[in-house]
């Protein structure tokens, strides 16, 4: 267990030695988080969705920082795992004694931290400038997060197993973030949709996880949302033992084919 | 320590359109190893040789549990690539031939060192010791605080092998190691693979190359591969003694006149035994270069020359190489 955890810290030292050494790119990454935190407060402060207010009982601006700040999380998150399987190295982890599990989950520690910053950088600007109020529940924010990543990790390793079989173009990422950004709760509830479209986000973990984490951040403890947080868990239950499978099944393949290392 | 029984591998290699009476496309594949079935003994160093495609780099993947085998199986330190491929992982040390993207181009060379001694295993504690071992063995200790983009391609190869040598393995799997390495590097890393990896700690080690000499300095036992069949696996000097009949005399004589010459080329063309070489640059001071392969053909041209007063400048005697029983080898499969 000790050597895994080691492994995973490895990973991340790794990743953030990597990341920290392109220092123009780290400059652009703090702007672009600071500017788009700034625009979308600029923007939730000055507008008006009385179904938020109605629905989340906070305000616009709330509404759409947390929406923002949690979408970049999930992005990554369905995303980690194809970033990882590079051809480039993927042998070279894959013949040492590492195992799967681990490699996956060093591989998306760094995204995850790095994005818990961009998170609290995006709610920061609100609280110190534009006067939002959170009232954190940390059990219960912690417990939707571990769901909601681990939900979209589980979609990322089986968009990264159809990705070592096909070497380009990953449809299921394309579709989750697609879908997220569009029924996933991100940007504005789904109410606001008409009426067929409405149905869409209740089969979408994302939406559960949006509603979840609004809810934790304003004060709200775990038995306010048990429903939603049920569901959340459930897809996890499915998704993460299929993503995992999926990718097993797909690294498999493609070592009988033959085409673990092609592009 | 490493068997392969029946090992095969086969690649599909794309679509062949087949015209008949109703057009269909077959699947079109190559045997990468054919019934491949080897022993290679503790502590044994052990060459695989082939030319390009033969199937080498494909065998050492499958042993490395990378490739899963179409027929057949393999055991690595006593475990099975099918059923127990992590403890086969645990056993092993690879070079592939093609493996210097796999290290971080931002990061210097320790810190790569770094990275892959957590994955394979290297305790926390005797890590920073192994890295500077491995860094000095491999010679690049100087430049570990380099970034791995800077390396050169011979300084990226002695990176991988650092990494190779890292966990310290019982089995150690190198494919073209010496690879794009200048010949003073090579010539070291070769004496650390036989003096001190293989006699010195024991290790067992599969070596792949297209170097024959190096195979035959190096190797106790060679494979000759060939679109996937092993052709022969033997000790470097019998492989040779295959070709033994084609051991041959290389003489140069002087003074020997331009129309015992011509007539020289007419026997030789009449004696199928008998190759001749004329250096044609020296054609006018009569030096003639002859290869014979046997004695009575030596005793006859000997005879016809002495019409001349000519005179031996050099004579020796031509071992086979393991080029030569390589190149027989491959030419009378194909």
């Amino acid at each position: 267990m000790f050597k895994e955890l080691d492994k995973i810290y490895c990973f991340i030292k790794k990743d953030i030695a990597s990341w920290s050494s392109y220092k123009t790119n780290v400059i652009l990454i703090v702007l672009n988080t600071v500017f788009g935190a700034l625009s979308y407060a600029f923007w939730g402060a000055n507008a008006e969705m009385s179904i938020v207010t109605q629905l989340y009982r906070m305000p616009v601006l709330g509404y759409l920082l947390i929406g923002m700040a949690f979408s970049t999380y999930i992005s990554q998150s369905l995303n980690v795992v194809q970033k990882a399987s590079s051809p480039w190295w993927l042998e070279e982890v894959l013949v040492s004694p590492t195992r799967l599990i681990t490699f996956i989950i060093g591989s998306a520690a760094w995204p995850l931290i790095f994005n818990s910053i961009v998170v609290l950088t995006y709610l920061g600007i609100g609280i110190l400038f534009f006067g939002l109020v959170l009232n954190v529940n940390i059990l219960a924010t912690l417990i939707v997060l571990i769901l909601g990543v681990a939900s979209s990790v589980g979609f990322s390793m089986i968009g990264a197993g159809i990705l070592i079989i096909v070497k380009q173009g990953d449809p299921v990422s394309w579709f989750m973030q697609i879908f997220t950004q569009l029924f996933g709760n991100v940007l504005f509830p789904p109410e606001v949709m008409p009426y067929p479209l409405r149905i869409i986000p209740y089969f979408l973990p994302q939406f559960y996880f949006f509603k979840c984490i609004r809810l934790a951040l304003t004060g709200f403890g775990i038995e306010s949302m048990i429903q939603d947080l049920a569901i959340l868990l459930l897809s996890c239950i499915v998704i993460l033992p299929v993503g995992y499978k999926v990718y097993e099944s797909c690294l498999a393949s493609a070592k009988k084919k033959g085409t673990l290392s092609w592009f | 320590m490493i068997e392969t029984i029946d090992l095969t591998k086969i690649f599909n290699i794309g679509r062949k359109r087949v015209l008949s009476r109703q057009s269909y496309a077959a699947i079109q594949s190559v045997k990468a190893l054919d019934h491949v079935n080897l022993e290679v003994q503790q502590g044994e160093l052990f060459g695989l040789l082939g030319p390009n495609g033969a199937g080498k780099t494909t065998l050492i993947k499958v042993l490395s549990t990378l490739l899963i085998p179409d027929e057949g199986t393999a055991r690595v330190n006593g475990f099975d690539i099918m059923k127990d491929p992590s403890s086969v992982r645990n056993s092993i040390g690879t070079l592939f031939s093609v493996g210097d993207k796999s290290f971080f181009w931002r990061l210097n060379g320790r810190r790569n060192l770094e990275f892959y001694a957590s994955m394979y295993n290297v305790p926390r504690n005797k890590r920073r010791e192994r890295i500077q071992q491995v860094l000095e063995i491999v010679g690049l200790s100087q430049e570990s605080s380099l970034v791995y983009q800077r390396y050169s391609l011979g300084m990226k190869r002695k990176l991988m092998f650092a990494r190779t040598l890292l966990s310290d393995p019982p089995i150690l799997f190198l494919d073209e190691p010496t690879a794009n390495l200048d010949p003073i590097s090579a010539r070291s890393m070769r004496s650390y693979i036989k003096s001190k990896l293989n006699r010195e700690l024991g290790r067992t080690i599969i070596f792949t190359t297209h170097n024959l000499e190096e195979a035959s300095e190096l190797c106790d036992r060679i494979c000759v591969l060939h679109k996937g069949h092993v052709l022969v696996c033997d000790k470097p000097d019998a492989i040779k003694g295959i070709i033994k009949e084609r051991r041959s005399f290389e003489i140069t004589v002087k003074n020997v006149t331009a129309s015992r010459i011509e007539q020289l080329k007419q026997l030789i063309t009449e004696a199928a035994n008998i190759t001749c070489e004329i250096d044609r640059n020296n054609c006018d001071r009569h030096v003639v270069q002859l290869r014979v392969d046997d004695l009575d053909s030596l005793r006859a041209i000997f005879g016809f020359l002495s019409q001349d007063a000519f005179e031996i400048v050099d004579l020796s005697y031509k071992r086979p190489t393991l080029e030569e029983a390589f190149i027989y080898l491959i030419q009378k499969e194909d």
